[in-house]
């Protein structure tokens, strides 16, 4: 296939899909071998880019999806009229943070590092969809073990958890000790 | 205090300290933790009467863990580890608060990415309505109507509803249990409980069976015992202090 036919039927399949998907998943669709897909992608990418269309290429969550570019958001949302999600609470973000990097994790780890009970910060993460119990600890209690979920990718636009900004070393800190 | 902090503010009483320590432009050590020890109390004072007790407990437990921290930073000499050794080395909380800033950070900083990520407005794609109906809705299978018909056919004697049968409650008591096993050990001294019940008793047999035996063993008109580990439950008269079976 010519590969302007390529990017298009990239673009048509990324369009019809409405969900990040995998190179293989694009492959299989478009009956392309997988270098063939991640070159067409790469092109595609450039060519919206290039031509400063609407609509921009990213990938989120371990898959490719098609975004409206965000210049563009205040347009977007004077057609929608999105309702406002309610931001999450300085509570929720920080034992959101705490799962994000250090998962999986119990309760009660959270609360360690924290100094205060989370449970009803948990149950509101869980409900945004934002984190979600991936297991047990093999410990007294068996305590559930937290972690976060492709959602929460998708809510910060990452590729994977690996794309999390960096922490500073925790252990680095310890030398400092008091001035 | 210039201007009214309240503790409903924090997320906890690790915040409050990041923020009076940022307050007094200091770093996390032993030593600025002792200088806010006093604004920390007078924050966690001036809020006990509005704060719920919940959340105020979390914040005076870290002022004891503060105040003992201030005596070891101003008096080093009565140094550590004395003798019940509970007390809290004071880089233990300096190096807590600093792992708990770390997250305070990046949560911050997650903040951001969600901030800018909500700017990106997803294609929507098209639903399975847009469509017709998508493939994971509809089976796999081709279906011939005649063969499900013939099919049909062979099964719908399965599906003639059953004979009526008529049931009986019997549902003895145990009460009624407990005079019917007093009277057959009239006749017996001893018996075992599955001679007792039958072979094929039902649950509602066996149940209250098996709590007239407690009953009758707690008031002491029976002895009960097994020969071995989940072998026959063996029922014994017990005739006034004079046991009948022995051991």
């Amino acid at each position: 296939m010519h590969s302007e036919s390529v990017t298009a039927l990239l673009e048509a399949l990324l369009f019809a899909a409405g969900r990040p998907l995998t190179i293989k998943e694009l492959a299989n669709a478009a009956g392309l071998s997988l270098e063939d897909t991640e070159l067409g992608l790469e092109e595609l990418r450039r060519t919206l880019a290039d031509a400063r269309r609407g609509l921009v290429l990213r990938e989120v969550a371990g898959g490719v999806q098609l975004f409206t570019r965000p210049e563009f958001a205040p347009y977007v949302r004077r057609l929608l009229q999105p309702a406002e999600r309610p931001r999450l609470s300085q509570a929720a973000l920080e034992t959101l943070a705490i799962i994000a990097y250090r998962q999986p994790i119990t309760r009660q780890e959270i609360e360690a590092v924290r100094g205060v009970r989370v449970d009803q910060v948990l149950f509101t993460l869980e409900e945004r969809g934002l984190i979600t119990e991936v297991g047990r600890k093999d410990a007294p209690g068996r305590p559930v073990l937290y972690g976060t979920t492709p959602a929460f990718l998708r809510s910060l636009g990452l590729a994977s958890l690996k794309d999390l900004p960096p922490l500073p070393e925790v252990g680095a800190t310890k030398d400092a000790g008091p001035a | 205090m210039g201007y009214e902090i309240r503790l409903e503010n924090f997320t906890g009483p690790f915040d409050l300290l990041c923020h009076l320590i940022k307050e007094a432009k200091l770093d996390i050590c032993a030593v600025s933790l002792a200088q806010v020890v006093d604004q920390y109390l007078a924050y966690v004072e001036a809020a006990a009467g509005q704060a719920d007790l919940d959340a105020a407990g979390d914040f005076l437990v870290m002022a004891a863990r503060l105040l003992v921290l201030k005596a070891r930073v101003l008096l080093p000499s009565s140094q550590p580890a004395s003798e019940g050794g509970e007390e809290e080395d004071p880089e233990q909380l300096v190096d807590h608060l600093r792992e708990y800033k770390i997250f305070r950070d990046a949560a911050a900083k997650l903040a951001g990415l969600m901030e800018k990520e909500a700017d990106y407005f997803p294609a929507p794609g098209l639903s399975s309505a847009d469509v017709g109906a998508t493939k994971a809705d509809l089976p796999d299978v081709n279906i011939d109507p005649a063969a499900l018909a013939a099919a049909w056919a062979k099964m719908a004697p399965l599906f003639r509803p059953p004979p009526p049968v008529t049931i009986i409650p019997d549902r003895p008591t145990v009460q009624e249990e407990i005079k019917r096993l007093m009277r057959r050990l009239r006749q017996v001294p001893a018996l075992e409980f599955r001679q007792y019940v039958g072979r094929r008793a039902r649950p509602t047999r066996l149940v209250p069976a098996f709590l007239a035996v407690l009953e009758l063993w707690h008031r002491e008109k029976v002895r009960v015992w097994q020969a071995v580990r989940f072998g026959e439950i063996i029922i014994a008269r017990r005739e006034d202090g004079q046991c009948t079976a022995s051991r």
